[in-house]
């Protein structure tokens, strides 16, 4: 015998020495529920289990309130058998109703008229009917084993099933086999189950052999604590962003329209400025004076053409307060700050450089799987003094492999403050499909113009949250965000790796 | 956004060729629409959606022209033969605060089918839907010229002066009733709201063509297929706006077979106006064009790919291009917008990608890497993070909370598409709390915290608040007590190296005599506590949960200060 047949959890403990219960088992015996002392010895193959299942066919709740009162069609020709009866003074429940008409139609009990409400009479046989009526579920109160039903009770079972339940019944025969016969229990008493201090401190352990576990057995969880699938995304697109040089940025989540919208040349009349798409706070901010008149201009002459026309620019329009729809208000104040800093140092524009933004960012619209009140964005930006659509390109080709995409499009689409205007597509090889998930561009000179810079800047930007749902291998953003995010979840999801490809 | 629905036999009419859906489609696409459709029906019908600047392309005869231009079917200059202004539309100066403006012009021998006139109506509502902005922008008139005597007025008026049978109805009724009554008078009356006067165009009979933006007249503005002759107005608030979308129709009607005739509007106020079809002429140098897209073509290929995307060249030498855009244009405001055209033409997959070579060094802003650190400890200690919303509302931050609203203390919104929001959070317990109520279902304890911000009003600043980062940590489970949560909080600070000390406060939200107000370097930077039973009833949990939070915006201050 092997060591690991040799020891005992203690439940096991507890049969293998109680001698009546093995007694029985020697002989075999059938029990209607079994321990999990019998369940591990089954396991280890000291007894045989035998189930079967029997399904018992037994009066439910509302069969056994007919028992007590009355069936449905007894009701009903109880109700009408003293004079007609409209159906609102029945006294019946919808689906009692429904159940006993069919009946009482069919074997000639009842007829029927319509008036303004349905009107019921008993017909001359109903009085000889109820007087002879016994409830056939009488028979089913004690439960009857379903193999053994008669074919009478089987009819009654079908056109009564609303009143039956099936209780499954199971029975476990279990048998002593041969191994089990031959347990040796002798030496049990030098089988430790847990070791403790004491027998350290004593060394009593020594000498003795440990009771063995099953080692593949399947246990609960030790606490998880982790770091949130939605910022362990905007984590790796930050480490994404610095791993390329790039330069940290941050902003107001309040801004003002001026920031959000005016800097970038976008009419004042444009759809995305309505309450629809925005959420609009009370009261105005100060946009500063000399940028605003520089916008104003800008807006209402252009520099070849414009959409705005003369005197139509509106300086409160421009000062509301709403909450930022998009990280670029945060790029242009950046851009603001490092013109007026070159200003400052006599440099003819602002430096080369590139900088980032991973930023939540708000919309004011319904919620669905891809469209959220509130999400992350990530974004950024390359300054520089010969850059092109072809450098936009081969950066965010660039930024799609360190994602784990390698097959991707171009595909020229329409911004109001860049110009080329580009969103770029990535190809799925699992879902066989193409995805957009960048959108960019060349900022417009009308938008960089009034801030005193000329060198070129490409910019892209991407839904962090989109990004984050695809990492979490998840279809909707709203499984990945908000309160309603199910810990379970949190806890127990696959580790997060860079590629968005699934 | 717009979409036009177009079947290939419908779009291969116009276009004169016989595509392939798929050509159709890749071509849409190089153009930068995005186009849905099956391609292995016969005859499909695509969804195209057109961006917000396309004006252009919001019919099927718009786009047709688009596709022919692009594949070199078609290469002549779409420019269009407009006859001389004869009649006239008056605009009155009483019109001057409101929708003052109008444009105007005559077609001529148009024969109209069923087909034709269906697409003409759902160019008509696209217009009014997209560019029109529900007509809030403008609102397009479509009347058969012979029943109008001329001069035509646009002027403003009463409402109960307004008397006429609109489309529609069996009689009349004045402007007032109109909007009460009539299905677009109800649908529209917002864009008259408030207004004493309202606009109305009359012939100089003084018969009722219409009354915009809401409805027509049934005896003047009914057109049916035996009209071949049109007379057709568009009218609103920026006179600009207005003639893009009258270019953009009459030259679609041009298109379909129409011939045009200008009209011109004398306006009381200012200068006249009179309709053209002229094209602008633009100069712009090919350098420009090479460098922005990272390119090098010759003249002769620039010439090429403008005139695929529908312009004229009259020039095209020394690396100067003298361009032609067609009337129909009205999203080319810089050369930006040529040079893009150029690109779309040249193919934007057929650009060879470079790497920009501007060498840099990465940085992170070391708020942020705090802000990290932050999470990673707390994460530490066995807490699981959760990321919940800023959008909140007054009930969950305030009422439920057992607080009273403190109005004037956080940012309210003016207006929210979802009714459960009407705030910014100004902490974050309460999210956690229910967070915790959504998740009762799993196992205890619950250990959850959250890294996130918050907004508060703020008296610095340009824009009147602050966005403020605290950490939120909550511990729900049937034995826990103020002690469990204060261990979490003492084991943060020895990790992060703050000295934080307590003091006892009052505070409705937690169990009076279990909650501590937090300092840092003599500042409140917190709160720490038992959750106030009640506080627990209204969040339907029905576990003890202790929580703190603490402002690390004002930590980071004070610790590099």
């Amino acid at each position: 015998m092997s060591q690991k047949d040799a020891s005992f959890h203690r439940l096991e403990l507890e049969i293998l020495k109680n001698k009546e219960l093995m007694n029985k088992l020697s002989k075999g015996e059938t029990f209607f529920e079994v321990s999990k002392g019998l369940l591990m010895l089954e396991e280890r193959g000291f007894v045989d289990i035998q189930k079967t299942e029997k399904k018992i066919i037994k009066t439910n709740d509302l069969g056994n309130e007919s028992l007590e009162g009355d069936l449905p069609q007894i009701k009903f020709l109880k109700a009408i058998i003293s004079g007609p009866k409209k159906m609102s003074e029945l006294g019946l429940e919808k689906d009692e109703f429904s159940f006993s008409l069919g009946s009482l139609k069919k074997e000639g009990l009842v007829e029927i008229k319509k008036e303004e409400e349905l009107t019921f009479t008993a017909s001359d046989k109903a009085q000889s009917y109820l007087d002879s009526f016994t409830n056939p579920l009488e028979e089913f109160k004690e439960g009857i084993e379903e193999s053994n039903l008669s074919d009478e009770q089987k009819n009654i079972k079908k056109q009564y099933k609303n009143f039956l339940e099936i209780n499954t019944k199971k029975e476990y025969h279990i048998t002593l086999n041969d191994k089990g016969k031959n347990v040796d229990l002798k030496d049990q008493e030098n089988v430790i189950e847990a070791l403790t201090t004491d027998m350290l401190k004593t060394a009593s352990w020594k000498n003795k052999s440990f009771r063995s576990y099953d080692v593949a057995l399947d246990v609960p969880f030790t606490n998880i604590a982790r770091r949130h699938p939605m910022l362990e995304a905007n984590n790796i697109l930050r480490d994404v962003f610095i791993e390329m040089g790039f330069q940290e940025m941050k902003g107001p989540m309040v801004e003002m329209a001026f920031w959000n919208m005016d800097v970038m040349w976008i009419p004042q009349d444009h759809p995305a400025r309505d309450e629809q798409d925005t959420f609009y706070l009370e009261g105005h901010g100060k946009a500063p004076r000399d940028l605003m008149e520089k916008y104003k201009a800008m807006h209402e002459d252009g520099l070849k053409r414009t959409h705005t026309k003369k005197g139509d620019w509106s300086e409160e329009i421009t000062q509301r307060k709403l909450l930022r729809t998009h990280s670029t208000s945060t790029t242009f104040r950046t851009l603001a700050r490092l013109a007026k800093e070159a200003q400052e140092q006599g440099l003819d524009d602002i430096p080369n450089g590139k900088y980032f933004y991973v930023a939540n960012v708000f919309r004011n619209e319904a919620v669905d799987a891809t469209h959220l009140a509130e999400f992350y964005q990530a974004e950024g930006f390359i300054v520089g003094d010969n850059l092109s659509l072809a450098d936009l390109m081969g950066f965010v080709k660039e930024y799609y492999a360190k994602l784990g995409v390698t097959k991707i499009r171009f595909k020229p689409t329409f911004n109001p403050y860049t110009e080329p205007s580009m969103e770029a597509h990535y190809y799925d090889e699992k879902m066989k499909k193409w995805y957009a998930l960048i959108n960019s561009g060349i900022f417009r000179q009308e938008t960089l113009k009034p801030l005193g810079i000329n060198k070129t800047i490409i910019a892209w930007g991407m839904g962090a949250s989109r990004l984050a749902a695809l990492l979490a291998k998840r279809d909707s953003m709203r499984d990945i965000t908000g309160a309603t995010c199910d810990f379970k979840w949190l806890k127990e999801r696959e580790m997060m790796t860079r590629n968005i490809v699934r | 956004m717009v979409y036009v629905y177009a079947k290939q036999s419908e779009l291969n009419k116009y276009i004169g060729e016989k595509l392939s859906v798929e050509d159709i489609k890749d071509t849409l696409m190089d153009l930068g629409m995005d186009v849905k459709g099956e391609t292995d029906e016969t005859n499909p019908e695509l969804k195209i959606e057109i961006t917000a600047e396309k004006i252009d392309l919001v019919s099927k005869v718009g786009i047709a022209r688009a596709i022919k231009y692009y594949r070199g079917i078609t290469t002549e200059f779409p420019s269009y033969t407009l006859g001389p202004a004869k009649e006239k539309v008056i605009a009155k100066k009483s019109s001057k605060d409101a929708r003052h403006a109008t444009v105007a012009v005559i077609l001529r021998n148009f024969k109209l089918d069923e087909e034709k006139l269906l697409e003409i109506i759902d160019i008509q509502e696209k217009m009014h839907a997209s560019f029109g902005r529900n007509r809030k922008k403008a609102s397009i008139g479509i009347y058969p010229l012979e029943k109008i005597q001329f001069p035509v007025t646009y002027g403003f008026e009463k409402p109960e002066d307004i008397v006429f049978k609109a489309l529609d109805m069996d009689k009349e009724l004045n402007g007032k009733e109109i909007l009460e009554q009539h299905d677009k008078g109800r649908k529209y009356a917002h864009l008259l709201e408030g207004q004493k006067l309202f606009p109305i165009f009359r012939d100089s009979r003084g018969h009722v063509l219409s009354m915009p933006p809401i409805i027509n007249s049934e005896e003047m503005g009914k057109v049916t297929i035996n009209d071949t002759d049109l007379f057709l107005e568009v009218s609103g608030k920026n006179l600009h706006h207005l003639d893009l979308i009258l270019k953009v129709l009459v030259t679609t009607f041009i298109e379909m077979g129409a011939q045009a005739e200008a009209v011109t509007v004398e306006y009381e106020d200012t200068d006249d106006y009179v309709f053209s079809l002229e094209p602008q002429e633009d100069t712009l140098s090919l350098g420009f064009i090479n460098k922005l897209i990272g390119i090098s073509i010759k003249e002769n290929v620039a010439k090429e790919l403008l005139q695929k995307m529908m312009y004229g060249v009259k020039s095209a030498k020394y690396g100067e291009l003298i361009v032609e855009i067609p009337a129909f244009r009205g999203d080319v405001w810089h050369d930006v917008d040529i040079a893009d055209d150029v690109a779309r033409a040249y193919g934007y997959n057929n650009i060879v990608p470079r790497f920009p070579g501007i060498a840099t060094v990465g940085k992170q802003l070391p708020y942020s890497a705090f802000r990290d650190r932050v999470t990673q400890t707390i994460v530490n200690l066995g807490f699981l993070e959760l990321y919940t919303y800023i959008l909140s509302s007054s009930q969950e931050q305030y009422t439920m909370m057992n607080k009273e609203v403190e109005e004037g203390k956080f940012l309210r919104l003016i207006d929210s598409t979802d009714e459960g929001i009407n705030m910014c959070r100004t902490w974050i317990i309460p999210e956690l709390l229910k967070s915790l109520r959504i998740n009762r279902k799993n196992k205890y304890p619950q250990k959850v915290f959250e890294n996130g911000f918050t907004l508060q009003v703020s008296d610095s600043g340009d824009v009147g608040a602050r966005d403020e980062a605290h950490v939120a940590v909550a511990l729900a489970d049937p034995k826990t007590n103020y002690t469990h949560i204060k261990g979490a909080l003492d084991a943060f600070a020895t990790l992060s190296g703050f000295n934080l000390e307590f003091k006892d406060a009052h505070y409705s939200s937690f169990i009076e005599g279990r909650v501590a107000e937090i300092f840092f370097k003599g500042e409140s930077v917190g709160v720490i506590g038992e959750i106030h039973p009640q506080v627990l009833e209204n969040y339907s949990l029905l576990v003890p949960v202790a929580a703190f939070e603490l402002n690390l915006e004002k930590i980071w201050e004070l610790s590099h200060n």
